[in-house]
C-alpha cells in the first residue's frame, strides 16, 4: 500500500474571498520521534578511523563532492559534512536500516546548511537487497548562503531561502510498502554547490503534533475532528481575533478536519494533510 | 642554483631533446613543444624559458572497455607531423604554422570492421613552480593539489590553463570544433598534468579530426590573461561576423510593429538593436511556411509572405528584423508525414520526446533532430528562402543552450557525436551540433544587403555561443549568474542581453511591506545597471521601458556593449570593486562598480600596457573634469571616490607615446557637443618629446591643437588626432583661466559631426499646436530614398509622441489605432519660405567641417533646415534633431507589469519607475 504524504511539515492556510473575511486557519505539522532510533551512530560521534562508524558515502562525481567528518555539531562534538562544488553533482551519507513493511516511520535529520540543497531520502530495498524504484521517498530543504544581491542590494531576510534556522530538522514521514525490507537512508548534497553539516539522524516511530492558529474578527467556535468524526478539541466563543492551540501525540497517518466559525457566521473548513477521497477541499 | 641557471639548463635540455631525430616540433613566441614520434610519444615543453618533460603527448582510450590503447609502432615522422598505429587505428598529429600559438590537428582513422569509440587526450607537462593554479574552462583552483577538471561542454570554455607567479600555459580546442563531449583541466599527479580530452565515434573506414591549440601567457590576472589571448588568437569568433547588419548593436526585444512605421520611434526611444521576431512561421519545422504544409490559417499564403516581408522591411530601417526558429522541436504531423527521421527515438525505435503545444498554441510539437537527415535539408533550404525571398536580416534561435544530450538515429549518425562509456553506450550527440550546423549555414546566407546574423537564446557552449552574433539570457542578471558569466566568457565582445526580470520569484514578497518592495525594486534596477557596466550585459528593451533608472544609464551601458568586453580588467583597487574593461586603445572604457556596501575613496592602479604603450589620461564618461592620473612605468594610479551601488565609468581617450612617467587630468571632454567645442587637459612629466594621440567623438573633425596655448601641427585619422609635443615638468602660466594650474595645457578644438544651430529656437519651433500638426515637412522634388526616410522619420516622431500621450505603453501596432495622433504632412517642392512653418530636408554641402547641420531660420514662417552631406550624415542630423526635441517631448514608456507582486508595490501596466 502506498500512502501519499503531500505535506509532511508545512503550513496550510485557508480563507475564502468574501466581503466579511471568513476565519483563516493556519496549521503547522511537526513530526516527533516516538520510539527507538534504528540508525547506528546517529550523531556521528563514534568511529576510530577516518570516518564515523556505520556510515558510507555515495557520490556521483567524486572530484566535485567530498565528505568530511566535521568538528561542529548540533549535539555532541561531531557531525557529517558534505561539500559540493558543482550544480550537476550529488553526494550522500548512507546507511542501510532494516524496517518492517507496511509501517509508519519518521526519518529526520538536523541539518545546518551553509549553502546548497539537502536531500533526506529513504530508498527501499527488497529482501534480496535490490533497490526498489517504486519506493523512493524524499524531502528537501535549501538555503542560499549567498546571493549576489545580498546584502548590498537586497536585505537577506527579503530573499527566499536565504534565512534558515541553524540545525533546523528536515523531516520525512513515510509508510513502508509491503515489499520493503530495508531502507537505505541517504542524507546529503543534492545538485547544488554548497556545504552542509548533518547530525542526529533518526529513523523510527513518530507521532504528529499539529500547531494551529485561527484568525477572525471574533470567533464563535473552533472544532477539530479526526477522519472518523471524533471530536479531538474545541474552542468556545471569544471576541479575541486569534485562537491558537496544539494537538499532540497524533498518529502520523491520520487526517484531521479543522472547522472554524466566525461571529458573523462564516465557516472555514480545512483538512490536514488533505481531504479523504471523495471529499472536496 | 639560480633561477636563470635552471632556466638555461632547461632550455638546453629541451633544445637537446628537440634536436633529436623523429621529433614533432612546434614553436611560437614563448612556447616550444616537442613530441617524440616513438611509441612513447613523450612530450617536452618549454614555457617562457622553463622546460619540463612529461608523458605521452596524446593518448587514446577505448570507450567500451575504458582501456588505454598502446601504439604498436610509430610509422612516420617529420618536424610537422607524427603518425602512430594502434592495430586497426591510425593516429596522426600535425602542426599548423602560426607565430602566436601552436595549433595541432589530431586525426584518427578507423581501418577496422567495427565502429570505434575513443577518448582522445592531448596532455602537456607543466614547467611551473609549485603551488600552481589551474582553470578548467569553468572554475579556478588556486593551488592544484588534486585533479581539477571540467566534464562536458555546457558552460565550459574550450580552454584550460595552469600558471604560477611567472608564467602560464594554456591548452584548448580550436573554436570551430564540432564535438559533443570534452574534459579539460589538470591532474597534478600525472606526468603531463594539463590535458584536454574529446570523445570520438568513428565508423569503419572513416576518420575524425580535432584541432587543439596551446600557447603561453603572462598570468597577471590568472586565467583571464589566457582567455583574453584566446580571443586575440581567434577574433572572428568573439565579435559579430563581418558583413552582418551593423544595426545589431543596442537593446533587443519585441518591436511588434505590424508593419507600422511607428516602430522607428519605438526603436529609437528604447535603443533597439534587434527584434526577436517570435514564432512567425505557420508550423514548427517549416520555417519559411510552404504551401504544401499550410492549412490556410493566415489567409492567402502569398499575401502573408508579402505582409511579413513588408514588416521586416519597415522594422529593418531602424533595427535588425530577425526571423525566429527553434530547431529542437518539430510539428508532430510534419514529422510523421514528411520527416520521420527527425523524431528522437530510443534504441527500440520508440519516440522519446513528449508532445505539447509549447511554442504556438494551435499546434502539437515534439522533440526533433535536424542534422544529417531529411529534416536538415528542408530546414536549411527554408533558411535560404527566408534570406533570399523574405529578405530577413537574421535568424533568431530559441533554446540554443546546446549541451542537451539527444538520442536516436539522427544524433547517432551525426558528426560530432559522442558516447557514454561502457560496453553498451549509447551513442548520442548534443543538440548544439544541429544548432551549430544551422548557424554556420545562416552565416553563409545574404539577403542582398547583409550577411545574415545569428541571435540566440541562452547559448552556453562553444557550439552555439561561438556562432552567435548576439545572445540573450532569458532572465535577470542576478538569476543563474554563473550561467550568465559563462555565456559572457563564451561570447567575448558580442552583445549579451538580459531579457526578463522576475523578482517575485526571488523575494519573500508576501512578508514584505509595500515600501520594502519598492526599495527592493529600486535596488533590483540599480543592480542591473551595475552588473551591466561590469560585464557589458545589456537590458532588453522591455526592461528599459518605463524604467527611469535604466534609461538614465543606457548611454553608458550601450557604450560598453559597443566597445566590447575583455576578460582582463587591467585594474587593481584597494577596495573590493567590480572592475570592467571594454574596447581597445583610445576607445577603451573602464568601469569601477562599488558593491562594498559603503562609499569608498578607492586607490586604483591601471596596468596601462593592456591599453597600449606609453602613458594614459582618463576622462569621465560624461566629459566633465576627471581624476588626476599619475603614470609611472606602465602603472597609472588614481584616487576615485565611488558611492555605494554606483559605477564610475571612465574613458581612456588620451595616449602619450614615448613617455614612461606623466601626470594627466582631463578638464573637459565634451563628447555630446552639438557645437564646435574644445577638449582640455593638463599634462605634466619629465621633459621629453612625446606623441599625443587623442580620440574624438564619433564623426568629429579636429580644427586645432594647442599645447601650452600655442598651436601645434596635428593629423587626424578616423577618430584619432595625433600631435608631437615637448612634455614639461613644471607649471605653465595659462593666463586668466583659473581652472588650469599645474602642467601644460592641451587643447583640441573640434567640430562635431552634426551642428545644432540655436537650440532654444529649435525647442520653441511650432511643430505642434494643441497636439496637432502645425507645420509641414518639405523635401525636394524627386528626393532620394534617404531624404524621404529622414522626412518620414521626423513626421513619425510627432505621430508616435502624440499617440503615446493617449495610449502610453502601447505597442506600435496598437498605436496605429489612436486616431488623435498628429501627422505632419510631408510634401515635395521648393525649399523656399511658405505660409506654414516648415521643416526642410535636404542633401547638400554643409558649411565648415561638420557633415550635418540643423538650423532654424527666422522668416515670415519659421523654417527648420536639416541638411546632410550624404544620406548617412542626414540621418545623423535627424537623430540629433530628435534628441534635442526629446527635451520637450519626454516619454519613458511604461513598465507593463501586473500581478499581485507589483500591485503590492503600487505598480501596474502604465507605471513609470522613477
Amino acid at each position: 500500500m502506498t500512502r501519499a504524504w503531500p505535506c509532511l511539515i508545512g503550513v496550510l492556510i485557508a480563507a475564502q474571498a468574501a466581503a466579511e473575511p471568513p476565519p483563516r486557519i493556519i496549521i503547522e505539522a511537526r513530526p516527533v520521534p516516538a520510539g527507538e532510533n534504528l540508525i547506528v551512530n546517529p550523531s556521528f560521534e563514534d568511529g576510530a578511523g577516518e570516518w564515523p562508524d556505520g556510515w558510507a558515502f555515495t557520490v556521483n562525481q567524486p572530484t566535485k563532492v567530498v565528505r568530511f567528518w566535521a568538528d561542529q555539531a548540533c549535539t555532541g562534538e561531531r557531525s557529517a559534512g558534505v561539500r559540493s562544488e558543482a550544480g550537476n553533482a550529488s553526494g550522500y551519507w548512507a546507511q542501510d536500516v532494516a524496517v518492517h513493511p507496511d509501517t509508519d516511520y519518521l526519518l529526520t535529520a538536523r541539518v545546518q546548511i551553509e549553502d546548497g540543497k539537502v536531500l533526506v531520502r529513504a530508498f527501499g530495498r527488497n529482501a534480496a537487497g535490490e533497490f526498489l524504484k517504486s519506493f523512493d521517498r524524499r524531502a528537501y530543504d535549501r538555503r542560499r548562503g549567498t546571493h549576489i544581491m545580498a546584502p548590498v542590494f537586497w536585505q537577506p531576510e527579503w530573499i527566499v531561502d536565504m534565512v534558515r534556522e541553524p540545525w533546523a530538522p528536515v523531516n520525512l514521514l513515510l509508510h513502508t510498502d509491503p515489499d520493503v525490507a530495508t531502507i537505505q537512508v541517504q542524507v546529503g548534497s543534492y545538485f547544488e554547490p554548497g556545504t552542509m553539516y548533518i547530525d542526529d539522524v533518526y529513523l523510527g516511530p513518530a507521532t504528529l503534533t499539529l500547531d494551529y492558529v485561527v484568525e477572525a474578527d471574533g470567533i464563535a467556535c473552533v472544532r477539530i475532528y479526526d477522519q472518523a468524526g471524533a471530536l479531538l478539541a474545541r474552542h468556545a466563543r471569544t471576541q479575541l481575533p486569534i485562537v491558537a492551540g496544539s494537538l499532540e501525540g497524533l498518529p502520523p497517518g491520520g487526517r484531521y478536519r479543522f472547522e472554524a466559525t466566525s461571529l458573523a457566521g462564516d465557516v472555514t473548513e480545512v483538512w490536514y494533510p488533505e481531504p479523504p477521497e471523495g471529499v472536496q477541499p | 642554483m639560480t633561477r636563470a641557471l635552471v632556466a638555461m639548463l632547461a632550455i638546453l635540455a629541451c633544445a637537446a631533446a628537440c634536436a633529436q631525430p623523429a621529433a614533432l616540433r612546434a614553436q611560437c613566441d614563448g612556447l616550444i613543444i616537442a613530441v617524440a614520434t616513438t611509441p612513447e610519444r613523450t612530450a617536452q615543453v618549454e614555457v617562457m624559458g622553463a622546460g619540463a618533460t612529461g608523458g605521452p603527448a596524446f593518448t587514446l582510450r577505448d570507450g567500451h572497455t575504458g582501456e588505454m590503447l598502446e601504439p604498436a609502432q610509430g610509422i612516420g615522422a617529420s618536424p610537422r607531423s607524427g603518425t602512430w598505429e594502434f592495430n586497426d587505428l591510425r593516429a596522426k598529429l600535425s602542426r599548423v604554422e602560426r607565430d602566436d600559438c601552436i595549433e595541432w590537428v589530431a586525426e584518427c582513422a578507423n581501418f577496422g570492421p567495427e565502429q570505434r569509440w575513443l577518448t582522445l587526450t592531448v596532455a602537456l607537462p607543466l614547467p611551473l613552480d609549485e603551488p600552481w593554479s589551474g582553470w578548467d574552462g569553468s572554475s579556478e583552483t588556486a593551488a592544484v593539489t588534486a585533479p581539477a577538471y571540467s566534464n562536458g561542454i555546457d558552460q565550459v570554455f574550450p580552454m584550460c590553463c595552469a600558471w604560477d607567479a611567472q608564467r602560464g600555459l594554456a591548452l584548448g580546442l580550436q573554436p570551430q570544433s564540432m564535438i559533443s563531449d570534452m574534459s579539460l583541466g589538470s591532474d597534478p599527479g600525472a606526468e603531463s598534468p594539463l590535458f584536454a580530452s574529446v570523445k570520438l565515434v568513428i565508423d569503419p573506414g572513416e576518420s575524425e579530426s580535432v584541432g587543439f591549440v596551446a600557447y603561453p601567457f603572462e598570468p597577471r590576472f590568472g586565467w583571464r590573461d589566457a582567455l583574453e589571448r584566446y580571443y586575440r588568437l581567434y577574433p572572428e569568433w568573439f565579435a559579430p561576423r563581418e558583413g552582418t547588419d551593423p544595426q545589431l548593436w543596442g537593446t533587443g526585444g519585441y518591436l511588434r510593429s505590424g508593419g507600422s512605421r511607428l516602430c522607428w520611434e519605438e526603436a529609437r526611444r528604447f535603443r533597439f538593436g534587434w527584434d526577436w521576431g517570435y514564432a512567425p512561421y505557420r508550423i514548427t519545422g517549416d520555417w519559411y511556411a510552404h504551401a504544401e504544409y499550410y492549412d490556410g490559417a493566415y489567409g492567402d499564403l502569398d499575401e502573408w509572405h508579402e505582409q511579413m516581408r513588408h514588416e521586416d522591411e519597415v522594422e529593418g530601417r531602424v533595427a535588425v528584423a530577425l526571423n525566429y526558429v527553434i530547431p529542437q522541436f518539430i510539428n508532430v504531423d510534419l514529422a510523421r508525414e514528411h520527416f520521420p527521421d527527425a523524431l528522437l527515438r530510443d534504441q527500440n525505435g520508440n519516440v522519446i520526446a513528449r508532445e505539447g503545444s509549447w511554442v504556438k498554441r494551435d499546434e502539437t510539437i515534439t522533440g526533433g533532430w535536424y542534422w544529417g537527415n531529411s529534416a536538415m535539408e528542408h530546414s536549411l533550404a527554408s533558411l535560404r528562402e527566408l534570406a533570399e525571398e523574405r529578405r530577413v536580416e537574421g535568424i533568431s534561435f530559441d533554446n540554443a543552450t546546446g549541451g542537451g544530450m539527444r538520442y536516436g538515429p539522427g544524433p547517432e549518425n551525426s558528426p560530432g557525436r559522442a558516447f557514454t562509456p561502457g560496453p553498451d553506450g549509447p551513442v548520442w550527440a548534443v543538440e548544439g551540433i544541429s544548432y551549430a550546423g544551422h548557424m554556420d549555414h545562416v552565416h553563409t546566407l545574404s539577403n542582398g544587403e547583409h550577411r545574415l546574423m545569428v541571435a540566440a537564446n541562452g547559448p552556453r557552449c562553444l557550439l552555439t555561443a561561438f556562432r552567435s552574433d548576439v545572445a540573450m539570457h532569458e532572465a535577470a542578471p542576478y538569476y543563474e549568474t554563473r550561467t550568465l558569466a559563462a555565456m559572457r566568457r563564451l561570447l567575448g565582445h558580442k552583445p549579451l542581453i538580459c531579457w526578463e526580470d522576475h523578482p517575485e520569484n526571488e523575494l519573500d514578497w508576501e512578508r514584505m511591506s509595500p515600501e520594502e518592495l519598492r526599495l527592493a525594486l529600486q535596488r533590483d534596477y540599480e543592480f542591473w545597471v551595475m552588473y551591466g557596466l561590469w560585464t557589458g550585459v545589456t537590458p532588453s528593451a522591455h526592461r528599459v521601458r518605463g524604467n527611469s533608472i535604466m534609461l538614465r544609464h543606457l548611454d553608458e551601458i550601450l557604450a560598453v556593449q559597443r566597445a566590447g568586453w575583455w576578460p582582463v580588467p587591467a585594474m587593481r583597487a584597494d577596495a573590493d570593486l567590480w572592475l570592467g574593461r571594454f574596447g581597445e586603445g583610445t576607445g577603451t572604457i573602464l568601469t569601477l562598480g562599488n558593491a562594498t556596501g559603503a562609499d569608498v575613496a578607492a586607490q586604483v592602479e591601471l596596468l596601462t600596457d593592456y591599453l597600449g604603450p606609453g602613458c594614459w589620461g582618463l576622462a569621465p564618461f560624461d566629459g566633465g573634469e576627471g581624476p588626476t592620473v599619475t603614470n609611472d612605468n606602465g602603472v597609472a594610479r588614481m584616487t576615485l571616490p565611488i558611492a555605494n551601488r554606483m559605477t564610475t565609468v571612465l574613458r581612456a581617450p588620451l595616449q602619450v607615446l614615448f613617455a614612461s612617467t606623466m601626470t594627466a587630468q582631463c578638464l573637459a571632454f565634451p563628447v555630446e557637443a552639438d557645437r564646435p567645442a574644445t577638449i582640455r587637459w593638463r599634462l605634466s612629466g619629465p621633459a621629453a618629446q612625446v606623441t599625443l594621440r587623442h580620440r574624438l567623438p564619433e564623426g568629429a573633425t579636429a580644427d586645432a591643437v594647442r599645447w601650452g596655448g600655442a598651436p601645434v601641427e596635428f593629423s587626424q585619422q578616423d577618430r584619432e588626432v595625433t600631435a608631437e609635443v615637448q612634455l614639461a615638468p613644471r607649471s605653465v602660466d595659462y593666463g586668466a583661466d583659473a581652472t588650469i594650474r599645474d602642467g601644460v595645457p592641451l587643447e583640441i578644438d573640434f567640430t562635431p559631426r552634426v551642428i545644432i544651430d540655436n537650440r532654444e529656437a529649435l525647442l520653441d519651433f511650432p511643430f505642434l499646436a494643441d497636439v496637432q500638426a502645425a507645420c509641414e515637412i518639405v523635401t525636394p522634388d524627386d528626393a532620394p530614398e534617404g531624404v524621404q526616410f529622414a522626412a518620414e522619420r521626423i513626421a513619425v516622431y510627432f505621430e508616435y509622441w502624440t499617440a503615446v500621450q493617449i495610449k502610453p505603453g502601447a505597442t506600435p501596432s496598437t498605436l496605429m489605432g489612436v486616431e488623435e495622433r498628429a501627422i505632419i504632412p510631408v510634401i515635395s517642392g521648393p525649399a523656399g519660405a511658405g505660409e506654414m512653418p516648415r521643416i526642410v530636408i535636404a542633401l547638400g554641402e554643409v558649411e565648415g567641417p561638420a557633415s550635418g547641420r540643423v538650423s532654424v531660420i527666422a522668416d515670415a514662417a519659421p523654417t527648420v533646415l536639416v541638411t546632410g552631406e550624404d544620406a548617412e550624415a542626414l540621418n545623423a542630423a535627424v537623430l540629433a534633431l530628435l534628441e534635442v526635441l526629446d527635451e520637450r517631448h519626454p516619454y519613458a514608456g511604461t513598465m507593463s507589469v501586473g500581478g499581485p507582486f507589483y500591485e503590492k508595490a503600487g505598480l501596474g501596466p502604465s507605471s513609470v519607475f522613477e
